[in-house]
């Protein structure tokens, strides 16, 4: 039952690794003094975590022990040539031993050698749409992808404040798929985008099966992002706002955090709680947390994550810089010892 | 000519190294991509995408602003790569 965190912080990174999931060893930090704002895996199995810095840009680093760090030379960058400038790796997601990484300024990159080098793909980033991809408040980022584990060459992406996006040729092609879901700032030049996804999460069995947490509201697809609909029944705010959105494949537990709205983006009367939707998101319930008294801190899309053990395991870190837990499914919540910077990213390293 | 380029504290951890490298350059453009040739991993944190200074990083050579990285150098000069004194956001 033994667990890895990561935790990507506006300072660094730090480790967390529990055999119970109930005593917690936190080393770090990592890259002191960097923002990291993602980990993840390489297909080879390296650690991998990203840094961004408003002086020296972003960059991937990997490490096969977490302990030691190096920097990968070739990681993403746009061309010289372009006007594009690459600040911050929002995500990283593999499928059939490609990696891909979604950056800002909006876009995707591939790697086919294990991390070591990386190229864009012309498909998404150049897209016939692209002249009128603007921003929403945190950036214009491509930060979350989706592969279908039994086509690797279907794939989703979401792009803040553009929208979802699906190939089904291996990222050669790509199509917005955001019918049913409002957009937050509509294009009249290039309809169809303007929307501000904020987070996915879907069944790998059925890939077709996506929750979408949205600046509109909490959303899910049953047809690969064709169509969608609203799914907010039980929900404290009315705007459904949020940003993360996590799924335990095998029990089909969904798990979300409430904020107010948009203007507000706090939790409801300082209710810090994890909903969860055990019917495929009919309903939401308070699942409870680790905060107990008032407490107004977010979390952001990145800074929330799940295990696939059992029960359930979930994670999230607070803008405040706190780490909340469940090892029983989300029945019970408790917190690690330690407050961190500002989190902007919680991801499951290792069971 | 021998050249003493000094980087910033944060680049140097990333590299495991200590801030003053010495190296052979007969400009100061050449002596930042002889340091570069020893740590590739700098580039892009000391320039980015193309081949202007990043808006936050300052070259000074012998003390001075550079202007023209074009410049020549001397035996013994310095240069500094500094982090400019900006930011807040964090």
């Amino acid at each position: 039952m033994a667990v890895t965190l990561g935790i990507g912080t506006a300072k660094g990174a730090w480790i967390a690794t529990s055999e119970d999931r109930v005593a917690w060893d936190v080393h770090g930090p990592h890259l002191k003094g960097w923002e990291v704002t993602t980990l993840g895996r390489a297909p080879g199995g390296d650690y991998l975590l990203a840094t961004a810095s408003n002086w020296y840009g972003a960059a991937l680093h990997r490490s096969g022990d977490l302990s030691s760090w190096s920097q990968i030379v070739n990681g993403p960058a746009y061309p010289d040539s372009g006007d594009r400038k690459l600040t911050k790796v929002w995500t990283l997601a593999g499928g059939d031993g490609s990696l891909y990484a979604g950056v800002a300024e909006a876009g995707l990159f591939v790697s086919e050698d294990d991390a070591e080098t990386w190229s864009p793909v012309p498909g998404l980033n150049d897209h016939a749409t692209r002249p009128g991809w603007s921003p929403g408040l945190g950036g214009l980022m491509t930060h979350r992808i989706l592969v279908d584990p039994a086509d690797a060459g279907r794939m989703w992406c979401a792009i803040s404040a553009v929208g979802v996006f699906r190939t089904d040729d291996h990222g050669a092609t790509w199509e917005l798929k955001n019918d049913g879901v409002e957009a937050a700032d509509p294009d009249a030049e290039y309809p169809g985008i303007g929307f501000c996804v904020h987070s996915l999460a879907h069944d790998p069995s059925d890939a077709r099966r996506i929750w979408r947490q949205d600046h509109r509201g909490v959303f899910r697809t049953t047809d690969g992002g064709d169509t969608w609909e609203r799914i907010q029944k039980g929900l404290p705010n009315e705007s459904g706002f949020g940003f993360p959105v996590v799924r335990h494949h095998a029990s089909g537990a969904l798990f979300i955090v409430p904020l107010e709205s948009d203007e507000y983006r706090m939790p409801v009367d300082g209710n810090l709680a994890v909903y969860r939707s055990t019917d495929g998101g009919d309903s939401w319930h308070q699942s409870g947390a680790a905060h107990s008294e008032e407490a107004y801190a977010g979390v952001l899309r990145d800074a929330m994550d799940c295990d696939q053990l059992e029960p359930a395991g979930i994670y999230y870190g607070t803008s405040g810089g706190t780490v909340g837990y469940s090892a029983d499914g989300g029945d019970s919540w408790d917190t690690l010892p330690v407050t961190f910077p500002r989190i902007s990213s919680v991801r499951v390293l290792a069971t | 000519m021998t050249v003493t380029i000094t980087i910033p504290t944060m680049l140097a951890k990333l590299v495991n190294e200590g801030r003053k490298h010495q190296v052979e350059a007969d400009t100061v453009d050449d002596a930042i991509e002889a340091l570069l040739q020893e740590f590739p991993e700098l580039r892009v944190h000391l320039f980015g995408e193309g081949r202007s200074l990043r808006p936050h990083v300052r070259c000074f050579h012998n003390d001075v602003l550079v202007a023209d990285r074009s410049s020549p150098t001397r035996d013994g000069d310095t240069i500094t790569l500094l982090q400019a004194v900006s930011g807040g956001l964090h």
